[in-house]
């Protein structure tokens, strides 16, 4: 987050040229302080608090999500990616259980005997699956497309800014001006479209879709401003002496550009690849809530949201609200690791 | 625009700007910051008091002070401020709104920053008129033209609609001035005024400060870290170090008969224009005190080049020279015994560096 | 005046590529232009009947010719009938637009007559209750996509309480004011929200900084109250990359329409396009498209000559250069 002047970290050692501030006489007095503020001085210790539930989170998220189908609850049969043909009899099963509300939120009618206590969490969906259950694949489905988006946007990404900010020349004006087009669509209805194009119209409305398009799509998605970012700072490093020493002593482009710039821009990327790992979570759900991204029966958070709207207008809150919260906390968690990062590595963000 | 000036001077016995023990203290993690620490004096109409120190000895945050312009939050401001005989510490800001622009008003280092930079000069200089002494647009754009007028700024009604950017550093600063002079303040604040501008630009500009200070029966504070630039523009001089003040006195006294070893160094320090060129500059060896543990001492004791165990030992109390208007804080002040003999012991090592030095080279 | 041609050339060059790449779309469909056939007639059609489908959209012709004979079509006003319904899609658009343009316009409005006061306040009382917990909960709305707002408004304003129907069904502002406003402000809220977060956010940084600076000081020193020392000192100076933000979050904002469309079913550009996919409507998809991405291009042409122009600094170098 922005942290405006004045207010550092309790850990913070003040060096030299801090003193030398604090010493000047024309210092940025701030000059414009509301009288009635508080008279003390502030220190932050919310950060680290935050920093570890967000690493807890991430960390119950990606080992509960890759261990779901071991979990006590799951339906075997029906919760995971099998076609929907295979489930109707555990469908029919369920229904008696269908549209049951997490424990917690006070409805009276609790499971009946001799059914397992599994409905406590998030409760069910109008299918009588675990939304909890359901939730945590859907983890996985967003986190295994983002993932692999941004480590493809990133490799491919790094490699044009590279090349780009290193070379110039024409290679640089062939792709930056191909940067600046892909970044004059409106992101989303750039990815709308690759994802129509990319999908196979014969198959576009079965019910078996690849993941490839949506993949493909949201790696197109990342690469301009990944690119525009590492094209930035290659310039910058380029300039450095250790690099021009580097060439002066005759080492080969590609030794000057994995040697000695890569290490140097891995932090900023880092940092900005946790905000684009979040974004991309994001399009996806936007993606799956369209009902553009993988198809069902492989649950994803954008698609549960969005077929838990009907219930919704009914008053079953917890279909659509449940699995928006679990996404919500991991958009939320990543985005405040990526802040940390951006803040230890002290990169603004300059690109959204 | 005298006419105003009269009108609301609260007759009053005694100095017009009278400051006792002044304590301005921040806030900060590292501790407390003593950015002013019991500082002393009082102002009569008319007179112009120069505040003089090297970055870091609280002239800056004093003469802000006395204004009460600084940030509430974070700041321990004790003493007393009797302001035409009215105590202007712990009013509220709206109470010293009243006093801002309109009693005491303020010009500041660089004229770029310190003007808005996307506000037409003339809605800036009105502003005030207009809040101070309700004009409406038609008088208070009058009046900015004659005030433009007599900060001498060529083709005023120009002006007033251009931008601080599209005006030269020496034309802001007049308009800075302007901006300050528009209600007929009794107090002009003038920190560090010169400093950004050109050389050339310097000397026009402080001669219009005192001549509306003439003009205009205005007292000024001229807070600066070069005694060259007061020397000519000042009634007195105080000298700051460390948030304490170390030596007062009127100008010509100062000049002729200083007291403290920091002075004399402050003024060595300014670059003579008869020294040949390439003279090596007397530069004050050593950094400014850390306001948050200053030395128990002397605050100057660990860079004096005349240190003694007593200065590192006991702060010297304000001690009053042969004149009674010339104070100063120094146990072994300029001329006394002990400061002679250390002068020729200095000396004769210099000159032995120096002779050395030649021999090498 | 250079930098006004330079913009415009960029824009230009933009433009022509975004119509090429839609224009000649229909040639790279996965399936071929059978599906184009098949779509139009039906399964089991003639050659004849499939030959005419293909001139008609112009596939037969090389794809600069079929480039032009678009540029004209779609110039003019005649785009032609829907494969399926054969109805036009120009009047499809028509009646679109205007919903998602009242969206747009309404989400920004929100957005930035909400962010501005919260941000000036934040950035004056920096560090303060107040700043922490507006910079907190922007920093988490942030994490909020639309498709997370858009239910939970809904339920608690639509179905818990029943203040406003769901779904949102578009009245003319000026047949029904009252309707038109109950239509649209959820959608609206929900468009508005994450633009806030961001708006308040960078604001608020600018902001700080701008209260730093010593003309905050000369006003101060000048008996300017607070009030107008924020707004009429401070704002403005501070709101140059909030100009530049609220044009690039265009593109954003066209995403949220498209969603908050779908949710709240009504009938913008957003549903128009979602809809066309789904009953494999290529042409029509083709000319949502292309509408907001023109529309997109032409808010970022606007902006960069409304920050010249706010700017008289950047106005100045800009006439020099």
């Amino acid at each position: 987050m922005d942290r405006p002047e004045g207010s550092r970290e309790k850990g913070d050692r003040l060096n030299m040229s801090d003193i030398d501030v604090m010493l000047d006489d024309n210092a940025p007095v701030v000059p414009l302080i509301d009288e009635a503020a508080p008279a003390k001085v502030r220190v932050r210790k919310r950060g680290r608090v935050t920093k570890w539930l967000a690493i807890s989170w991430m960390v119950f998220i990606t080992v509960s999500s890759i261990g779901a189908e071991s979990l006590p609850y799951i339906n075997h049969s029906c919760d995971q990616f099998a076609s929907i043909g295979e489930c109707t009899t555990a469908t029919h099963a369920n229904i008696r259980l269908a549209e049951r509300p997490p424990a917690w939120a006070g409805f009276s009618d609790s499971p009946q005997k001799g059914e397992p206590a599994r409905f406590g969490l998030m409760g069910t969906d109008k299918n009588g699956f675990d939304l909890f259950a359901r939730s945590l694949l859907g983890a996985r489905t967003s986190l295994i497309i983002a993932g692999l988006a941004i480590t493809f946007g990133l490799a491919i990404g790094t490699l044009l800014g590279m090349i780009a900010g290193y070379f110039r020349g024409w290679v640089d004006v062939v792709i930056e001006n191909l940067t600046n087009v892909l970044l004059s669509f409106p992101a989303l209805l750039l990815a709308i479209f690759f994802v129509t194009f990319f999908n196979d119209p014969s198959t576009a409305a079965a019910t078996t879709r690849p993941l490839w398009p949506v993949v493909v799509s949201l790696v197109i998605l990342s690469i301009p401003p990944l690119t525009r970012l590492v094209r930035a700072n290659t310039i910058a490093y380029a300039q450095r002496d250790f690099v021009v020493a580097a060439r002066s002593l005759g080492a080969k482009g590609s030794r000057v550009l994995f040697r000695e710039i890569l290490p140097n821009i891995v932090p900023t990327l880092l940092s900005f690849a946790l905000t684009g790992l979040a974004l991309l979570i994001v399009a996806e759900g936007a993606l799956a809530f369209l009902g553009l991204s993988v198809e069902a029966p492989v649950p994803t958070w954008g698609r549960m949201i969005a077929t838990g709207a009907g219930p919704l207008r009914e008053g079953s809150w917890w279909i659509s609200l449940m699995p928006a919260f679990m996404m919500f906390l991991t958009v939320l968690a990543i985005n405040l690791l990526g802040d940390v990062l951006a803040q230890r590595f002290n990169t603004r963000e300059a690109i959204s | 625009m005298n006419s105003r000036v009269q009108a609301t001077s609260r007759q009053t016995d005694g100095p017009l700007l009278k400051v006792t023990d002044l304590k301005t203290h921040f806030r900060t993690e590292r501790g407390l910051v003593r950015s002013v620490d019991g500082v002393s004096f009082s102002l009569e109409r008319g007179r112009a008091l120069g505040i003089v120190g090297e970055s870091g000895s609280g002239k800056t945050v004093l003469s802000r002070s006395i204004m009460g312009l600084l940030p509430g939050r974070n700041t321990e401001r004790s003493g007393s401020v009797v302001f035409e005989g009215e105590e202007i510490i712990g009013l509220s800001l709206k109470d010293r709104r009243k006093i801002w622009g309109r009693e005491m008003s303020m010009i500041f280092q660089d004229p770029m920053t310190s003007l808005n930079p996307v506000m037409r000069v003339g809605k800036q200089i009105t502003e005030g008129l207009k809040i101070h002494l309700g004009m409406d647009n038609e008088n208070a754009r009058a009046t900015a033209l004659r005030l433009l007028h007599d900060v001498r700024i060529p083709e005023p009604e120009k002006r007033l609609n251009q931008y601080a950017f599209e005006l030269s550093g020496g034309m802001r600063q007049r308009v800075m001035i302007a901006i300050a002079l528009a209600c007929g303040p009794t107090v002009l604040f003038a920190d560090e005024p010169t400093t950004a501008l050109d050389v050339t630009v310097q000397a026009q500009i402080l001669e219009l400060i005192g001549e509306q200070r003439r003009d205009r029966n205005m007292s000024v504070i001229l807070v600066t870290h070069d005694l060259g630039v007061v020397a000519g523009h000042t009634d007195e001089i105080a000298v700051m170090y460390g948030g304490k003040l170390v030596e007062k006195a009127p100008t010509r006294t100062l000049f002729a008969n200083m007291k403290m070893p920091y002075t004399e160094a402050l003024l060595r320090s300014i670059p003579n224009i008869e020294d040949p060129s390439h003279t090596r500059l007397n530069v004050i060896a050593g950094r400014p005190p850390d306001l948050v543990n200053p030395p128990k001492g002397c605050r100057f004791s660990p860079r004096c080049e005349y240190v003694q165990p007593k200065c590192i030992a006991e702060e010297p109390p304000l001690l009053t020279a042969e004149h009674a208007d010339h104070v100063y804080a120094c146990w072994y002040p300029v001329g006394s015994p002990v400061y002679r003999e250390k002068r020729a012991q200095l000396d004769k090592a210099k000159k032995s560096a120096g002779m050395s030095q030649v021999g090498a080279g | 005046m250079r930098y006004v041609l330079r913009k415009f050339a960029q824009t230009v060059f933009v433009v022509v590529l975004v119509t090429l790449l839609t224009s000649v779309a229909l040639r790279f469909l996965p399936g071929g232009t059978d599906v184009l056939v098949a779509l139009k007639t039906g399964p089991g059609a003639t050659k004849e009947q499939a030959q005419k489908v293909i001139t008609d959209l112009g596939l037969d012709k090389p794809w600069y010719t079929q480039y032009f004979s678009w540029m004209k079509h779609f110039v003019t006003g005649d785009w032609g009938a829907t494969l399926q319904s054969n109805t036009s899609i120009a009047s499809a658009v028509k009646r679109a637009l205007p919903i998602s343009a009242y969206l747009m316009v309404y989400g920004q409005l929100l957005a930035l007559f909400t962010a501005v006061p919260v941000a000036v306040w934040s950035a004056y009382r920096h560090n303060s209750r107040f700043d922490r917990i507006a910079t907190t909960s922007a920093f988490g709305m942030l994490s909020l996509p639309n498709y997370i707002v858009a239910p939970v408004l809904m339920y608690f304003v639509s179905v818990q309480r029943k203040w406003i129907p769901y779904p949102s069904i578009y009245t003319s502002l000026f047949d029904d004011p009252v309707a038109h406003f109950k239509a649209f402000v959820l959608p609206s809220i929900t468009i508005a929200l994450p633009l806030f977060a961001g708006y308040m956010r960078l604001l608020r940084a600018d902001m700080i900084a701008t209260l730093q600076s010593e003309f905050i000081t000369t006003a101060r020193a000048k008996g300017v109250s607070t009030r107008n020392i924020l707004f009429r000192h401070a704002l403005r100076p501070s709101m140059f990359s909030l100009v530049t933000a609220t044009a690039v979050n265009v593109g954003a904002l066209m995403g949220g329409v498209v969603i908050v469309e779908q949710f709240f079913l009504l009938n913008g550009m957003g549903r128009l396009t979602v809809e066309s996919i789904f009953s494999r409507e290529y042409p029509s998809v083709q000319y949502a498209v292309v509408v907001l991405a023109l529309i997109y291009v032409a808010v970022n042409f606007v902006a960069d000559m409304a920050y010249a122009w706010i700017d008289p600094r950047v106005r100045a170098r800009r006439a020099i250069g």
